[in-house]
């Protein structure tokens, strides 16, 4: 009951939040899609980085621990600690840069400006925003997994067939309520002052369970030595090629929809130094305490009992919340539960799906003078609500590992990182070849998901590789021999995305 | 060499040192906690961080700061 009530205090303090944000709300869509660009080093960090954690980092890193051992930290923590930043400077940086420039919102205004092409936005639009589904499901799943977690027991006559605990469907809903709630009222500013307080709730809650199971567990180094020693190695684990081909994964941060409207939120350049330096450690702030807690889960018994914390064949979403309530209190339980909740800002995403339907699709159809800057608020607002429903609909088909679902949604957006770079830096890509890579990307990557069997084959790899080494490859060679096979882009294009490159006409 | 080449050279030499097979099957605890690829992991994201604050120091593009005092263009027209 304790949890239930510190998790309620929480979400109300999120709706406290999102009220305060709306008085700084500027109106119109300029301030609700990109906060009128105005964010600073602190805030800009604070938001990417809490936009690029969710479930995955607490509750899927703990899982994938308790599973395939602490390899999970080198091929996803420390690989996205490079390769994050890599995104922010070479992806983020420019495409801030021509944002400001040229007045992009979303990616695809970019795409359809650089390649000349009105079309390509409309075969992009549903790629980019059908992979945000999963990574929303993602996020409600560990919302539902965790609350159910902690509060079992808390309301048995209401809740009998969960035994007492908060059911999923209920979590999921009331998460998504709140969410749209302070998205609905202050849009991209909202969001950013709402992440700020999340990232510092889940980076602190991760470590403050980390401290106090260690604590009752005898102390690190007892829980350590008491934890399965086969999960303190990766062989037998995971194989060396599917190891290596991690560092694909957070590449995705880079064509991620919500992660580049953050990018457009930057007051200035200057803003992404702090970004590129505190992410690697923020990473090991927030995934250490999450895979030691998973390793830990490996040996952890209940106090003064020969009964192990994690019972054999449970639910490996389920371990961070079966951790935290038997070895601390209800009140911690809670805290925590709120840290998990902190994590999977899913605000960023809403605001990206809102903003690209309404400015890609229906701006752009129907022109930018068909509608009052106050009626496009209101458009995104309604297709936000839209996708919430079909992807809350969809939690409630049979529930994925949450870590193997994300990853299948990284796979899909990693896999256009190739077209993104050409598009930055290669004069010689073509449109036909952006509308080929687009499409051979999506076919390959669903042709892959569907053999996984949509993800419940965990253990799919191709040729010993992750899917991503497949995806990633396939864009890359269409990128390269259709440009090199088509007619050059006009000169005008050149001159407008390459001045400093670029001769005078 | 320039501080440009040096820097990215030392991304490529982490990169390159990520995996560590040598310790692939070696179940050391460092400090009795810490499994041995972990600790390893740890200190390599350490110097990811320099790694990130040499380029922000040494190899910052300087026509974005340029970019900084212009104002923000309005959003792109679709075409009518």
């Amino acid at each position: 009951m304790i949890a239930a009530v510190i998790i309620g205090i929480y979400l109300l303090l999120l709706v406290g939040l999102g009220l305060l944000s709306s008085r700084y709300f500027r109106g119109g869509t300029a301030d609700y899609f990109v906060a009128s660009r105005s964010l600073g080093p602190f805030v800009l960090f604070m938001t990417v980085f809490g936009t690029a954690m969710t479930a995955f980092a607490m509750v899927g890193s703990t899982a994938e621990t308790f599973e395939y051992g602490v390899g999970t930290f080198g091929k996803l923590a420390s690989w996205s600690a490079l390769i994050h930043p890599a995104c922010f400077f070479l992806i983020g940086l420019p495409l801030w840069s021509l944002g400001k420039r040229y007045g992009y919102v979303t990616q695809i205004e970019y795409f359809r400006d650089r390649f000349d092409s009105s079309g390509l936005g409309y075969v992009l639009f549903p790629v980019l925003a059908g992979l945000l589904v999963p990574y929303v499901i993602v996020g409600l799943l560990g919302v539902g997994s965790v609350v159910g977690g902690v509060t079992g027991g808390a309301f048995p006559e209401l809740f009998a067939g969960t035994r007492g605990a908060i059911p999923p469907w209920l979590t999921m809903a009331i998460i998504s309520a709140v969410v749209l709630f302070y998205v609905f009222i202050g849009g991209a500013r909202s969001a950013a002052l709402v992440n700020v307080f999340q990232t510092v709730v889940f980076v602190g809650m991760g470590l403050l369970a980390f401290w106090l199971i260690a604590d009752t567990l005898g102390g690190p180094a007892a829980a350590s030595a008491a934890a399965n020693p086969t999960k303190a190695v990766r062989a037998g684990n995971i194989g060396e090629a599917e190891f290596f081909t991690y560092w694909m994964i957070p590449l995705s941060v880079g064509v991620f929809p919500h992660v580049f409207q953050n990018f457009l939120t930057a007051r200035s350049a200057a803003s992404f130094k702090l970004l590129l330096v505190m992410h690697p450690i923020a990473m090991i702030l927030a995934w250490l305490p999450c895979v030691l807690i998973g390793f830990w889960a490996t040996g952890a018994l209940i106090p003064g009992t020969d009964i192990p914390v994690v019972p054999l064949g449970g639910n490996p979403n389920a371990v961070l919340g079966l951790m935290v309530a038997k070895l601390t209190s209800p009140v911690v339980s809670g805290l925590v539960a709120a840290g998990v909740l902190a994590a999977i800002s899913l605000d960023a995403q809403f605001i990206a799906i809102g903003t690209m339907f309404t400015r890609d699709i229906v701006v752009h159809h129907f022109g930018a003078d068909r509608f009052s800057d106050r009626t496009l608020v209101n458009i995104a607002r309604g297709f936000i609500v839209a996708m919430v429903l079909v992807t809350y609909a969809l939690t409630f088909l049979e529930p994925r590992q949450i870590f193997a679902l994300g990853t299948w949604c990284f796979t899909g957006y990693a896999g256009l990182v190739p077209l993104l770079l050409a598009a930055l830096y290669w004069k010689r890509v073509t449109k036909p070849a952006a509308y080929a890579a687009v499409i051979v990307t999506a076919v390959v990557w669903f042709s892959l998901f569907a053999a996984s069997n949509y993800g419940a084959d965990r253990k799919f790899l191709v040729g010993g590789m992750l899917p991503v080494a497949t995806v990633f490859a396939s864009c890359a060679i269409t990128v390269v021999v259709v440009s090199l096979f088509t007619s050059p882009p006009p000169a005008s294009t050149l001159a407008k995305f390459f001045p400093s490159r670029t001769s005078p006409a | 060499m320039s501080q440009r080449a040096l820097i990215t050279a030392f991304f490529f030499l982490l990169f390159a040192l990520h995996h560590d097979t040598w310790w692939r099957g070696d179940a050391t605890l460092v400090l009795g906690v810490l499994p041995v690829t972990v600790a390893y992991h740890v200190g390599w994201t350490l110097l990811v961080a320099v790694g990130w604050w040499l380029v922000g120091r040494f190899c910052w593009p300087r026509n974005l700061e340029a970019e900084d005092a212009k104002p923000s263009a309005p959003p792109p027209r679709p075409p009518q």
